[in-house]
């Protein structure tokens, strides 16, 4: 990756000015961008800013921008607060060194649809908070085309969500073939969501408004719900796996992780 | 295993084990030149196309370019990358550059620079104009195509070999024993089934890398992560028309093999560039290019047919294969013959058996050798119809093995016919323990016939399934090493192999084998190896070779070295020499009265001895005479996820018979990495290309190799057995290990849902696509 | 640009574009220690320590580690020999291309995790790709080695 100009800003708002009003690259890990892009004129090097915290704030969590795949893995605060979903979504990640260096907010900001986090992400309903802009809700963000550059802050998980993640690889640090998350708000009801398909997490609607408010729904309606998933979410071909594959395994994973955030 | 030998059948350390792990300098590119040229290659975008012009004026302009060479630079000589003896079963159907480009990938320019980085911005400079071509992608269309990829009127194969380059066929082979179609028509029980084996990437983890300068004599010196460097000397010196005394290929420590470096690759454009510049000059492979433009696994259809009477006795066996070679014909033919000559005869009662098919070109990244050379695939069909023949007939597939395997003492007529690429050599078996090798296999994964699948949970099974396999010893009268043994001041000696140690331990173990029959401690031995300068002949390391050709040669060396070296006692002594002895550290006359130790007499040979002084060495070389099997059964218990397709492999026994180990743990160790190299054909690795002949699969995010979560267990244990013909008893473990996984998986999986899966790799949207239909 | 970083305790400066991968900086200005496998963050054999922490050099671009601490298999000379003498004892060295970066590896492992199970060693070191040995060895040199930890 050829860089012109290599900034490292001390604080958010030195960050801003670089990625906003400059419009410079905000690198997290780097790890993906590097081989994926061929030029950059100002890279905005966002590791000084203290963003990997995670946090307990009461009602939710808060998890800085910076704040790594390995992190999230072996974070007490959140396995606890989601019965180990995000160690679920994090561990099949290449390896351990490559999560130290992968972040929340470059994974989100890349919208690869390879992601498992950002599947369970969508399926918690989590919101985004770009600094000195809005907050917004992942799916939103992961649909919406966004033409002016923005800074990712931190992203805030709701912890009353009771959440599931399932998935199937080829091989255990493959990227997944298809993966799925199923969260049961209380209040709201259940947000289910499916990615890697290949493209990135999309919310099945129609599967969430069936099993409406619910909240241990039996393995007969899991599994209708499944099905419905499977009809609603578009699939596609490429080399791990056929868009016939996809659609199949949709029924089961989605299932699955109902029974599974039901329990 | 009690063990009567002081350094053999011993797990010593290996050599450069420690120095490996703490990160000493020992590789290719860790002692290149600091002031070495960077080569790049241009690689064809095409899959298919031929070169209406180059231009490289841009290209050169550009400051820090050194050369940039294309294909009117390069002297026109049509010769094999394949690493084989002298005359190769390969067609001579390469040259380093072409006029045509044959596959994504192929190279079009060689581009030598200061940096890597002017390399490559000079090798975007350069203006191609192609002529594209429509190619051929489809192995099972490739006969007879219209497209016709090596139209060149120079190419040749060195003896007969079914090369017909008109109808893309790079060889051909059949043999028949006795007559299959009557014996067919007589079975009471007949079976038929194509099965379809993947292109497999070898993916050993230090690249293809080489770097070459001129030395103070003028001549051509090559470092390189090769396999093979006696053959990369004469190839490379047929392929720039240069004297075999002008040229020096050495090979350092390399990171793995596997069959990815029996080739000449890189050395060709790194020595064009120091001949022409005078400088040195290294490449190192991306990821990318070994992918794309290195060499990968046949490509193979199978088509199997056996006929059996209703108890199973297998009457006729019928094996028609089709390869995919590639864009070029490196090992085709003798990849081929595998398949048939290290299978077949585990069914040596059969009256008739058959084998034959054709080698295709096709515009893919051409196949070249890799560990198992054709038996993995053959195995997997084999293997697999035996199975289904034990379903049909109601039997224990174990039982099916034992009624109709090869045993000790017995023979197979398939070992006279097939050789490699023309007759073979006929073999008495004298060491074959298959029998307690499914004795023990069947107890260590808990064989049960009538419980060969079970539920554990709604829509998850377990099942079992197994597999036998045998592969070769080397190639009789064709494979040759030598070794050289010098005693040194001190009391130790030199050991100079032309063997090529790839990290499997070959250095330890032969110094192990030369220490056990002088009698001294394998310290004593210093081993200098794989350097055509330097020491001895040796084919190098493939065809499972290196312990029992290599090492029956260290044992003469060694033979010889005794009696050189008790000669020369008794002469110093003034006895005939049937008077003198030697325990490992002490010379004696046989009545006491005269002695002197190793290390004394060793310092008098060399400054003591007056006129007598003398540097004592031997040398010793084998070629076999025959190719004794070691043979291995494969159990494997998996568990099927139905919702998923996804198949989970909880254990994997392996029990081999190599003969005596000669070094236990690394014996095992290649066995462990062979069943989980076989383990991911069987189950993830697969070769994929685009619609337009691109590679697909090009980085380790989309070709997935087995990681150490994959796998519950792998078990491996050591048969106890005895080769008379290899050193000390051993026959050879390095290739034995990846044949049997595919048909023992595919066989546990046909024992959990009923389905027999003919198409690698087992992933999980072929088995769940199988399970719905 | 001109990074400034130590590299096993000592400090370093090289000359680079700061997008340049940390494994070809670091292999460029002489630390040939560090190996490439892959080059796109898999195989674990380009391992380094950036302050303490594993992470594949061939995934980090050379700004990054700017004021930073690189660690190397050479870095940790006495803890290295001692593991590699238990890898060594069973064979698991072989060609030795993923050796070093899996002895870090296994270095970082010791201090984050203690007394693993078999299954939590196999996940720590899942990211180390090694297509020579077929893990078991590796794993018997790995629970030697922290069963002689705690003696």
């Amino acid at each position: 990756m050829e860089i012109k100009e290599y900034v490292r800003p001390a604080s958010l708002d030195e960050a801003y000015s670089f990625v906003v009003e400059k419009k410079g690259f905000p690198l997290g890990g780097g790890a993906w961008v590097h081989m994926n892009v061929r030029s950059v004129d100002l890279a905005v090097d966002l590791s000084a800013l203290k963003l990997d915290y995670i946090v307990d704030k009461g009602d939710a969590v808060e998890i800085g921008a910076m704040a790594t795949a390995r992190q999230i893995e072996t974070s007490a605060l959140l396995n606890q607060a989601f019965s180990g979903a995000f160690a679920r979504a994090t561990e099949h990640l290449v390896g351990v060194q490559l999560r130290n260096l992968i972040t929340i907010g470059g994974t989100v900001a890349g919208k690869y649809g390879f992601s498992d986090l950002v599947t369970l992400l969508v399926a918690l309903d989590a919101k985004l908070v770009l600094y000195r802009d809005k907050t917004i809700d992942i799916a939103s963000f992961l649909t919406a085309a966004r033409e002016t550059p923005y800074l990712i802050e931190k992203i805030i998980v709701a912890k009353n969500a009771a959440a599931a993640f399932q998935s199937v690889r080829v091989t255990q640090n493959d990227f997944s073939i298809l993966n799925a998350g199923a969260a049961f708000h209380p209040g709201k009801g259940w947000q289910i969501a499916v990615g890697a398909r290949p493209a990135a997490a999309r919310l099945a609607l129609k599967a969430a408004q069936y099993l409406g408010m619910s909240r241990k729904p039996d393995e007969h309606t899991a599994k209708e719900a499944g099905c419905l998933a499977s009809e609603e979410i578009s699939f596609g071909s490429d080399v791990r796996g056929s868009d016939e594959y996809r659609k199949l395994v949709c029924e089961t994973l989605v299932m699955r992780a109902v029974m599974e955030a039901a329990k | 295993m009690n063990n009567e030998f002081k350094e053999v059948k011993h797990s010593l350390p290996k050599i450069d084990g420690i120095g490996l792990v703490t990160g000493r300098p020992a590789y290719t590119d860790d002692l290149a030149p600091r002031d070495a040229l960077v080569v790049k290659i241009l690689r064809s975008p095409h899959a298919f196309a031929r070169i209406k012009s180059i231009d490289a004026q841009e290209a050169l302009a550009l400051p820090g370019v050194a050369c940039i060479l294309t294909w009117k630079d390069v002297k026109r000589i049509p010769y094999t990358r394949a690493g084989q003896g002298h005359p190769e079963p390969s067609p001579h159907d390469k040259f380093i550059l072409d006029e045509y480009v044959r596959y994504v990938g192929d190279e079009v320019a060689i581009i030598a620079a200061e940096d890597e980085a002017t390399a490559i911005k000079a090798s975007n400079l350069i203006k191609v104009d192609y002529e594209v071509l429509p190619p051929v992608l489809d192995f099972e269309k490739a006969a007879d195509n219209p497209t016709v990829i090596h139209p060149e009127s120079e190419i040749h194969d060195m003896f007969p070999i079914g090369f017909k380059p008109q109808r893309n066929i790079a060889a051909s082979y059949e043999m028949e024993i006795g007559d299959v179609e009557k014996e067919l028509a007589a079975c009471e029980v007949k079976l038929e089934k194509t099965f379809y084996t993947q292109s497999q990437a070898h993916v050993a983890f230090e690249p293809h890398v080489a770097f070459s300068y001129i030395d103070i004599h003028g001549r051509l010196n090559i470092y390189s992560s090769t396999q093979n460097p006696f053959h990369t000397r004469r190839l490379l010196g047929q392929a720039l028309d240069m004297p075999l005394s002008n040229i020096r290929i050495a090979k350092p420590r390399i990171g793995g093999g596997f069959g990815a470096k029996q080739h000449i690759l890189v050395e060709p454009f790194i020595a064009l560039v120091t001949l022409k510049t005078g400088r040195p000059a290294k490449i190192v492979f991306t990821r990318k290019e070994v992918f794309e433009s290195s060499f990968n696994r046949h490509q193979m259809r199978i088509t199997m047919r056996v006929g059996a009477d209703k108890e199973g006795h297998v009457k006729a066996i019928d094996m028609n294969v089709l390869s995919n070679t590639g864009a070029y014909g490196e090992h085709a033919l003798t990849t081929f013959m595998v398949g048939g000559s290290k299978t077949l005869p585990l069914y040596n009662k059969a009256k008739a058996v058959r084998y034959g098919g054709k080698v295709v070109y096709t515009n893919k990244v051409s196949a070249g050798a890799y560990r198992g050379y054709g038996a993995i695939q053959g195995n997997f069909a084999l293997e697999s119809i035996m199975d289904e023949l034990a379903h049909t007939i109601g039997k224990d597939p174990v039982a099916v093995r034992e009624m109709n395997m090869i045993r000790e003492g017995e023979t197979s007529e398939v070992f006279k016919i097939m050789g490699e690429g023309s007759e073979g050599v006929d073999m008495i078996i004298e060491s074959c323990k298959l029998d307690y090798c499914i004795r023990r296999g069947k107890e260590l994964i808990g064989w049960d016939p009538e419980k060969l699948a079970w539920e554990v949970a709604p829509g998850v099974v377990r099942a079992k399934g197994m597999a036998i396999a045998m592969q070769g010893s080397g190639i009789p009268l064709i494979d040759m090493g030598s070794a050289t043994l010098e005693l040194q001041d001190g009391g130790w000696f030199k050991l100079r192999i032309g063997a090529t140690d790839l990290g499997t331990g070959s250095d330890t173990i032969l110094a192990q084998i030369a220490a056990e029959e002088l009698g001294v401690p394998t310290s004593l031995i210093n081993v200098y190896a794989s350097d055509t300068d330097h020491t001895p002949y040796d084919v190098g390391a493939y065809a499972s070779s290196t312990t029992y050709v290599s090492g029956n040669a260290v044992l003469r060396a060694a033979k010889n070295m005794k009696k050189v070296m008790l000669q020369a006692v008794a002469e110093k002594f003034g006895v005939p020499a049937e008077d003198v002895q030697f325990d490992g550290m002490l010379f004696s006359t046989k009545d006491g009265k005269k002695s002197i130790t190793l290390k004394d007499f060793s310092f008098d040979t060399l400054y003591h001895e007056g006129a007598n002084m003398k540097t004592l060495t031997a040398t010793g070389s084998y070629s076999g005479l025959k190719s004794p099997p070691p043979y291995m059964a494969g159990f494997v218990e998996i568990e099927l996820d139905k919702g998923t397709g996804k198949v989970s492999i909880l254990n994997y026994v392996a029990v081999v018979d190599c003969g005596t180990p000669i070094n236990p743990n690394l014996a095992r160790i290649q066995v462990e990495g062979g069943v989980l190299q076989g383990i991911g054909m069987a189950m993830w690795e697969n070769v994929k290309y685009a619609d337009n002949g691109r590679m697909l699969t090009n980085t380790l995010l989309t070709y997935t190799i087995p990681s150490r979560e994959d796998v519950g267990k792998i078990t491996v244990e050591l048969a106890d057995s005895y080769e008379p013909s290899g050193p000390f008893g051993a026959k050879s473990v390095a290739e034995i290990g990846i044949d049997t996984p595919p048909a023992a998986i595919a066989n546990a999986i046909r024992n959990a849902i009923g389905v027999r899966l003919t198409d690698l790799p087992f992933t999980p949207d072929k088995v769940l696509l199988a399970l719905k239909k | 640009m001109t990074i400034s970083l130590k590299v096993n305790g000592k400090p370093v400066k090289i000359e680079c574009n700061p997008g340049d991968v940390l494994t070809d900086v670091l292999r460029n200005a002489g630390f040939v220690e560090v190996k490439k496998g892959c080059g796109t963050g898999n195989c674990g054999i380009c391992t380094v320590l950036l302050d303490g922490v594993p992470v594949p050099s061939c995934s980090l671009i050379a700004g990054r580690a700017d004021g930073h601490e690189i660690t190397t298999i050479r870095g940790v000379e006495a803890e290295a020999r001692e593991f590699a003498d238990f890898l060594v004892a069973e064979g698991a060295d072989q060609c030795g291309f993923c050796s070093p970066g899996f002895t870090l590896n296994v270095l970082a492992m010791k201090k984050e995790l203690k007394s693993p199970s078999i299954d939590e060693i196999k996940h720590y070191m899942a990211g180390n790709l090694c297509r020579c040995t077929g893990y078991e060895g590796q794993l018997r040199a790995v629970v030697k080695y922290l069963e002689a930890q705690h003696e």
